[in-house]
């Protein structure tokens, strides 16, 4: 008797091109000159950075884009202890939501130059910028973010 | 609701890493389980619904037009509903507008995923063009919600280990389930690896293939043994907007209190008989203990610290063993929500929970931004109990 075909492996990949929109381009330009772009909504006064076209409670168009620091606060986080498959940084670091100063959102994002351990909720922190020659209009624009001193001169 | 509706047959089949069984076959289990529960043929049936998670956790572009042999659709409507992890959820509820609306008198609504197939977390952790790539995985995402919910409640931390040991313990009455640990200990969930901080290995949910399948009819079709479905609501937000609070989203507590009134339930926690939640994480059990209004806020880890959510407590949540003992995420929402037809109906085996006539199932997708839930009962609605 002949052996049976138990699998049939089929790999699969396919790269995309996605149209960034007229809201994005502003923020992803923005990316690229290291400064973050924000929108506010005129009818609940909700700030969102990043922007997209219309207030995803009112449902009316964002206001005209202004600049934000960048600089935030850490609303939590987790620390990545293990390795998986896609992964980009060795274990253990850590993923946080951050509150921008200014803002009603708060984008996840690296927290890094800190022990994890040392890590906590309500703290301060600033976004790390690539290198010149490596700024992109993408979110890797900002490498990640670290402890920035408390009541700043800026803050 | 206009008119009185019926879950009147449940099929599923065991969940696990399914090498030996093909998809369609896999399908097939549970209708074939669905359809002899509901003592139906294909040929009595009008639509089919089919529950699935995105085609590219296991390779298969449009699985409803695959599966059509699988689920008996030739020259039926299908649909395919899809909301994330609690899609199961949406399709159980869609298969009930079907029949409420008079456009359908018996609906199969069919349920899957095989993730043994494909590679989740690859499909999970591919870049998006508008956001860091960070390389979290799916606990990444829920881990920080779980310490901002210890933040905020102020709740030690052996709650999650508790809600672990009580649902593993409740999958070992449960011969559909992917883990079975009968000797699990609060010790060993708190020694066992941190995967992302504060979720350990022992609190987080399997990768599992497995299905699902329920029959739903009008009342004139009801059988001998229905489950009642007295108020069904689903409710979505977007993941992201500013000021949203994921800890306790608004498109949750309005799902919950849609359902209820429906019901005519005002006071969840008293009124219902047994609870049947979407827990991929075992903090999910407090947070949407209070989220769908069984307890007050801040206090939903009470309610595990006094044992009440415990198979033998007052407010038994995950009888089946829920998310934590298996989830094959297509079919998750179907399982919840069958869980609780199957605990009215007193066919819950060695999991029945003495006395359920009301039940609660319960299924959340994406970043908690799509919300499912219904209510179902052993006494018709209207009836007074």
């Amino acid at each position: 008797m002949t052996e049976p075909v138990t699998t049939m492996p089929s790999p699969f990949r396919m790269d995309y091109t996605y149209v960034a929109g007229t809201g994005r381009t502003a923020f992803l330009r923005g990316l690229s000159e290291r400064r973050l772009i924000a929108r506010r909504c005129a009818d609940c006064g909700q700030v969102y950075l990043p922007p997209p076209e219309f207030c995803s409670r009112c449902l009316t168009e964002l206001e005209a884009p202004f600049e934000l620091d960048g600089r935030g606060v850490i609303s939590t986080f987790c620390v990545v202890n293990f390795p998986f498959p896609g992964q980009r940084i060795d274990p253990p670091y850590v993923v946080a939501h951050i509150q921008p100063h200014g803002a009603g959102t708060r984008p996840m994002h690296l927290v890094r130059e800190v022990k994890p351990g040392q890590v906590h909720i309500g703290m301060e922190v600033e976004p790390v910028w690539v290198a010149d020659d490596d700024l992109d209009t993408s979110l890797l624009s900002i490498r990640h973010f670290r402890p920035a001193p408390e009541g700043g001169a800026d803050a | 609701m206009s008119r009185r509706v019926a879950v009147t047959g449940i099929g599923q089949g065991t969940q696990a890493k399914r090498r030996e069984v093909s998809i369609g076959a896999m399908v097939r289990e549970a209708v074939t389980e669905a359809m002899a529960d509901a003592e139906l043929s294909f040929a009595d049936i009008d639509a089919v619904v089919l529950s699935k998670t995105p085609d590219l956790f296991d390779g298969v572009m449009n699985p409803e037009l695959y599966l059509a042999d699988a689920m008996g659709a030739v020259g039926l409507p299908v649909t395919r509903v899809f909301t994330g992890g609690s899609v199961g959820g949406h399709a159980a509820i869609y298969g009930a507008h079907l029949v409420q609306a008079g456009l359908a008198e018996r609906v199969l609504v069919v349920a899957y995923s095989k993730e043994s197939e494909g590679n989740f977390t690859w499909a999970l952790s591919r870049g998006l063009p508008f956001s860091a790539p960070l390389g979290a995985g799916a606990g990444g995402h829920f881990a920080p919600v779980i310490r901002e919910y210890i933040q905020r409640s102020n709740a030690p931390e052996h709650i999650g280990w508790q809600v672990a040991v009580n649902h593993r313990l409740n999958a070992t009455r449960n011969p559909y389930a992917h883990v079975h640990r009968p000797d699990i200990t609060v010790e060993e969930v708190r020694d066992s690896r941190m995967l992302w901080d504060p979720i350990r290995y022992l609190e987080s949910c399997p990768s599992s293939d497995g299905s699902c399948a329920i029959v739903v009819t009008a009342e004139e079709h009801a059988g001998q043994t229905p489950a009642w479905i007295h108020g069904t609501a689903w409710r979505t937000e977007t993941g992201h907007f500013a000021g949203r609070d994921e800890v306790n989203p608004q498109a949750g507590r309005e799902c919950a209190a849609d359902a209820y009134r429906q019901a005519g339930i005002d006071s969840p926690a008293a009124q219902v008989d047994v609870a049947e939640l979407y827990i991929p994480y075992s903090w999910y059990e407090p947070i949407w203990l209070e989220n769908i209004g069984l307890a007050e806020e801040g206090s939903g880890w009470k309610l595990v610290d006094d044992g009440r959510t415990a198979f033998d407590g007052d407010l038994p949540v995950n009888p089946s063993g829920g998310v934590l003992s298996g989830n094959p995420t297509g079919a998750t929402g179907l399982l919840r929500f069958a869980e609780a037809a199957l605990q009215v109906r007193g066919l819950a085996g060695e999991h029945q929970v003495d006395g359920a006539r009301r039940a609660i199932g319960h299924a959340m997708g994406g970043a908690s931004q799509f919300h499912a839930l219904w209510v179902v009962g052993s006494d018709k609605p209207g009836a007074s109990r």
